[in-house]
């Protein structure tokens, strides 16, 4: 199978107000933007491919998260019952682990082949989408172009 | 923050997923994006 590319822009986001002015304060300095790394990513669900979420593609998680309304959406039936930590012991919501498939989506419309991968539906709506490395880092290489500001994933 | 957007124009609004999910599927059905944002991040209205 020949491989193909996804590109996406590396969006620039603001720090919160009380954080440039506390970097103001101390350092007398601004401390300028952030940056994310999103993707589109499409789901299968009980009748057929969902249209295109917006997630945050992020090398830190384990493993990705959904709020709890995918739930329904994918049809889920079987799950591990298990509990997520953030980046402290106190930051931490129960969640369902299960199978889903899914396939990356760029701006372009171009699509990665269909992946299967664990995926933990928090049994909340308010956490964020997060496409995490576990069943998708060994399926795609990553590649950024600071100067472009754009990044591509390779499958 | 959730945004559920369709045709350049922000369909609805909310903190919490399932709310702005089932607006959306309400209003139009099908052929939109819903996506998570972060303070001041921009995002590209499909």
């Amino acid at each position: 199978m020949s491989s193909s590319r996804l590109t996406y822009k590396i969006a620039e986001t603001e720090f919160q107000p009380e954080v440039v002015e506390a970097v103001r304060k101390a350092y007398g300095l601004d401390i300028g933007n952030g940056c994310v790394y999103s993707v589109f990513v499409s789901f299968k669900a009980k009748d057929g491919w969902t249209d295109p979420f917006w997630m945050i593609y992020d090398t830190g998680a384990a493993v990705s998260l959904l709020p709890l309304r995918f739930f329904d959406i994918l049809g889920v039936w079987k799950y591990a019952s298990i509990r997520l930590m953030g980046i402290s012991p106190e930051m931490e919501i129960w969640a369902r682990l299960t199978r889903a498939r899914l396939r990356f989506i760029d701006v372009k419309g171009k699509r990665s082949p269909e992946i299967e991968a664990w995926v933990a539906i928090a049994e909340r709506n308010d956490v964020p989408l997060i496409i995490g490395l576990k069943d998708i880092a060994d399926k795609h290489g990553f590649s950024t172009d600071p100067k472009l500001k754009q990044f591509y994933l390779t499958f | 923050m959730y945004v559920a957007v369709k045709d350049g124009k922000v369909l609805v609004a909310h903190r919490e997923f399932d709310r702005v999910y089932d607006e959306a599927l309400k209003k139009v059905g099908k052929g939109f994006v819903t996506g998570y944002i972060l303070s001041g991040e921009p995002f590209v209205l499909l």
